[in-house]
């Protein structure tokens, strides 16, 4: 496949075809743009940099007066066991919803997609079907993905613990490495998320569209990943920068129409230099509008992830057959 | 598929289960409502966040279950209504766990959508009826008067329940300015200066 090209051109104007034809799959690209998952592939990346974000914004120290440190001291200890508990049960079912859903949606996706660029008949009915199929095989994908993804970074932490231990007792040696094994730590976790990417990409398509079971489908999505990186690369960056350039578009085409509305709403609530309540024709004109902005960037950002889908679709095909050639 | 269940009917079924939903948290928020100490108040509020939570996730289970045993939750075994599958058979316990909560989110993802097309689709089918492939069907025309009998009960004894909510709060509010005042005026501990401090206070000012 490396030494074959692939024409990206056809691929993209194959995708839009089918994906303005078919508005059905549109749906599903609005639940994966609502619970994540629209990236073509896992969501590791957004996955990891959330994690990062929630660290980065916790709070300091507590302000709890002694007033209601005594009123929280009153409370059994049962209770506070009962309610860690309970709210442990309702993460982990939320969670577990969640990524159902996500396995559902993309087999739903991949599948659906797939028959419409076959001219075949999509509706929400039978995209049900196509997500039923393959859910449970998706979601064990997902959990091994996931495993393998934190057992890397578990082990990656281990082998930084111990050279921080030795470190420690050669001071030298970690002024040395300290910049050198900085960089090779951000690439590393840099490449393997965009290598975890691809793998998700082939694999997935490999459960849905070739029956494949979710451990061979990522061992075959490894393999697959690694003889074509350069084609699959080069698919992320087309998906990311049209991505980027309809966003940046459509954001500037909103603004325009919705924005000088909302400043026309906005503006006798500023006038003579206080600020005056909003009337009731003003608060329905603004809320009208915010959620016509909603709206408008979930079925942008729906079109979007279909499209993205359909690329994939495409270029995995053409892997396909460049592998059993 | 014969006799689809019309909007009104499967309103009607949903306004009902919500309002049992609703009726058991707001009988909790009363039993709260009328602690007399702050610290009952907290123990009670506290019991209800995990009252709620063990039985919202009870919930999450209790509906596909009467859906997969019964045909319905209870709002619809009220209506006379049944979800059922292309066969007209009553749906297993995953299907109807699907349905519910995968199926129920899906439909709202984009402004609640998928539940208004009950309106526009001509088999009166939701986004969640056509992704877990199931059928809502009437069964008995006349429950429809229990239904609305039901929900006229429910109603009352929601506004009951809201209106003795309302009533205990305002009554029993001293203990919650009280504690507020409380939490105002305490008066900030002084440490006890160090030895450093008591030197540093007692030694004169120079004056340039």
């Amino acid at each position: 496949m490396a030494n074959k090209s692939v024409d990206f051109g056809k691929i993209i104007n194959r995708s839009w075809e089918v994906t303005l034809k078919n508005k059905w799959l549109w749906v599903i690209g609005i639940v994966l743009a609502v619970f994540g998952g629209g990236a073509g592939g896992t969501n590791l990346y957004s996955n990891f940099s959330n994690a990062q974000k929630g660290t980065n914004s916790a709070t300091s120290s507590s302000q709890f007066t002694d007033v209601i440190g005594n009123l929280l001291k009153s409370v059994p200890v049962a209770t506070w066991v009962l309610l860690v508990l309970g709210f442990i049960l309702i993460i982990l079912f939320s969670v577990a919803v969640a990524w159902i859903i996500v396995s559902w949606a993309k087999g739903a996706l991949i599948k659906g997609f797939d028959d419409a660029e076959k001219d075949k008949k999509v509706d929400l009915k039978i995209l049900g079907s196509h997500g039923i199929a393959s859910l449970k095989k998706l979601f064990i994908y997902n959990l091994i993905s996931i495993g393998m993804f934190l057992a890397i970074m578990v082990g990656s932490l281990i082998v930084l613990f111990v050279l921080g231990v030795i470190f420690a007792f050669i001071p030298v040696v970690g002024v040395i490495l300290m910049i050198p094994l900085w960089i090779i730590g951000f690439l590393g976790i840099f490449i393997l998320v965009v290598l975890f990417a691809m793998i998700s990409i082939y694999a997935e398509r490999l459960i849905v569209l070739k029956n494949y079971s979710p451990w061979v489908a990522w061992k075959k999505g490894l393999s697959l990943s690694r003889g074509n990186f350069l084609h699959s690369l080069i698919m992320g960056i087309i998906n990311t920068a049209i991505g980027c350039s309809v966003g940046c578009l459509s954001m500037l085409v909103l603004l325009i129409i919705l924005g000088l509305p909302a400043l026309l709403f906005a503006i006798p609530m500023f006038s003579g230099g206080s600020f005056h309540l909003p009337n009731i024709f003003q608060i329905i004109g603004i809320v009208v509008l915010v959620i016509f902005y909603f709206v408008a960037n979930s079925v942008i950002r729906a079109f979007l992830i279909v499209f993205n889908y359909g690329n994939w679709n495409q270029l995995f095909w053409k892997v396909m057959k460049e592998e059993l050639k | 598929m014969k006799n689809i269940a019309s909007f009104w009917f499967r309103i009607l079924g949903f306004l009902i289960d919500w309002l049992i939903h609703m009726l058991l948290l707001l009988a909790l928020i009363l039993w709260v409502s009328t602690s007399s100490t702050m610290e009952e108040a907290t123990n009670r509020f506290l019991t209800f966040l995990i009252i709620d939570f063990f039985y919202s996730i009870g919930f999450a289970f209790f509906n596909p279950y009467l859906i997969s045993r019964f045909g319905g939750t209870i709002g619809k075994l009220l209506t006379g209504t049944r979800i059922v599958n292309p066969e007209g058979k009553k749906v297993n316990f995953y299907r109807a766990f699907f349905r519910n909560h995968i199926g129920y989110m899906i439909s709202a993802s984009l402004f609640w959508i998928g539940f208004i097309w009950i309106l526009i689709d001509k088999e009166r089918r939701s986004w969640h009826d056509q992704i877990a492939n199931t059928y809502v069907v009437k069964v008995n025309k006349t429950m429809f008067i229990v239904g609305i009998a039901a929900l006229a009960i429910l109603l009352g004894t929601y506004g009951y329940l809201v209106n003795s909510t309302v009533k205990n709060f305002s009554a029993n509010s001293g203990i919650y300015m009280n504690f507020l005042k409380s939490i105002e005026t305490k008066p900030q501990q002084t440490k006890t200066p160090t030895t450093e401090q008591l030197k540093l206070k007692s030694s004169p000012v120079k004056v340039q």
